[in-house]
């Protein structure tokens, strides 16, 4: 740009509205209250809370699925019903992280549930069938967990109980122990007193561990 | 009890697992698949709300014009310096006021008038207490009494001198110095232009503009389009699936979000 090394000179000369201009918000200086008021109309604010927040959903959604694949569908998923339910978001004090995760919980839950269906006995024979042709190559594709596609060291059998979990305990154990909230945030989003949060985590270790030992694990 | 320690702990060094971070890559395809999402949802009676705020708003306007005739119309009746005017009665308000009524409805004229004198209108307060010839105005009327006032104080001539200026005046937008180029590549736009090397520049804004090109600085928050992090950047692209014509400028922000440098109109359909 040649005629840019003119353009300092002329732009010093000029009068400083800076009173006028603090009205204007960037969106890379604004905090996340104001983001997301934006981003209820604003496709671009949006996005920057996209940017700000892609990361640590994606991270959540691979270590909760043992999937690569599946963290992203399960990331741009959230995004999506992040993006069409915005309206409804109330500020709370845990703030927008902890109402993503709570989504990218509630799509895993859908996902899996999915999956589950889809697993007819038809569907379980042809498994046994490429299973018997490569052991555990079947659920490669899903669970890619042993740490080759991402450096997450996994733990199959966990998240295959969480996945047969009630909706309710899944949800608090990943919210409270993957996704790492508070039990106050967790409490929260879920609706639910922090009393009665407490004791749906002590149940639902209960179901897991129950479920663990069904499936012949520790 | 220890059973559900050695969970917890399991379920922890879960949610502690490295992960690989999101390639660029893959960070922008899914932006792109997000922000490809229908329009926003919204409850079926914001759209009532809406309607009723725009009209309560033009209503509003309307009767802000009524009650601001009066003020903005002061440099036209300002009297030279060395002959103060004589002081109002309540009839000259009323008649002032009900005259610039009828003229603030009438077109343009008024509407001209409103823009260039209201920067002054809002130092009105502070300018009695320069002149104490200048009778105390009455509370109940609204308006009028201070524009009567004014001319006694204010002389004709050397009016913004004699009031000290704390409004920011409007921005200068100045002239374009650099093509912005914009070409549609299936439901996005993409943007490119040449890199800005001055120093006093910050980011990128891209806006939306009416025909006339920026209006003025800073612009309104529903035309920004984009805002880069940097100036490291020259092309960007916006999801945008219709073809409608529309008018884009690139500028230039600096530090305390001064307008630094403005491109020239870009049209895209």
């Amino acid at each position: 740009m040649s005629s840019a090394a003119a353009i300092p000179q002329r732009a010093a000369r000029r009068h400083s509205a800076d009173a006028n201009l603090r009205v204007m918000e960037m969106y890379g200086e604004v905090d996340e209250h104001r983001l997301v008021d934006l981003a209820r109309t604003d496709r671009a604010a949006f996005a920057e809370m996209y940017r700000r927040h892609v990361q640590e959903v994606h991270a959540f959604a691979r270590r909760r699925t043992g999937s690569a694949h599946e963290a992203e569908d399960v990331t741009a998923a959230t995004f999506e019903r992040a993006l069409r339910g915005l309206h409804q978001y109330r500020h709370t004090p845990s703030g927008l992280r902890a109402w993503l995760f709570r989504i990218a919980t509630n799509e895993i839950i859908d996902q899996a549930r999915r999956r589950e269906r889809l697993r007819s006995a038809r569907g379980q024979r042809a498994l046994h069938v490429l299973h018997a042709d490569s052991t555990g190559d079947a659920d490669a594709d899903h669970r890619d967990s042993a740490g080759a596609f991402g450096g997450v060291s996994g733990d199959p059998q966990l998240i295959a109980a969480l996945d047969r979990l009630p909706d309710r305990y899944n949800t608090v154990l990943s919210l409270r122990f993957i996704a790492g909230l508070e039990p106050a945030d967790v409490a929260t989003h879920m609706g639910i007193t922090a009393g009665n949060c407490a004791v749906l985590t002590h149940r639902a270790l209960a179901a897991l561990r129950k479920q663990l030992n069904e499936g012949g694990n520790p | 009890m220890n059973d559900d320690h050695d969970l917890e702990q399991r379920l922890r060094h879960l949610g502690a697992a490295p992960t690989a971070p999101l390639s660029g890559r893959a960070v922008h395809d899914i932006e792109a698949r997000v922000l490809a999402t229908p329009t926003l949802q919204r409850p079926r009676w914001v759209p009532l709300v809406a309607a009723a705020a725009a009209v309560l708003l033009l209503v509003g306007v309307a009767l802000a014009l009524r009650h601001d005739g009066p003020d903005t119309m002061q440099p036209d009746t300002m009297q030279p310096a060395t002959t103060p005017a004589p002081a109002p009665t309540t009839d000259d308000f009323t008649s002032t006021t009900t005259s610039l009524a009828s003229t603030s409805t009438s077109g343009a004229p008024s509407s001209s008038t409103v823009t260039t004198t209201l920067p002054t209108d809002t130092q009105q307060p502070a300018t009695p207490t320069t002149a104490g010839a200048v009778p105390p105005t009455p509370p109940s009327t609204s308006g009028g009494p201070t524009t009567a006032t004014t001319p006694a104080t204010s002389p004709a001539t050397t009016p913004a001198t004699t009031v000290p200026a704390t409004t920011v005046p409007p921005v200068q937008i100045p002239d374009p110095s650099f093509a912005l180029q914009v070409v549609r590549v299936g439901d996005r736009l993409v943007f490119s232009w040449p890199q800005y090397t001055g120093a006093d520049g910050v980011r990128y804004m891209l806006i939306r503009v009416a025909p006339g090109g920026l209006a003025g600085w800073p612009p309104e928050q529903a035309r920004i389009a984009k805002i880069t992090p940097g100036l490291g950047m020259t092309t960007t692209d916006l999801l945008l699936p219709t073809t409608e014509r529309r008018l884009w400028v690139l500028v230039v922000v600096g530090e305390n979000r001064r307008l630094t440098a403005v491109s020239t109109i870009a049209i895209s359909r």
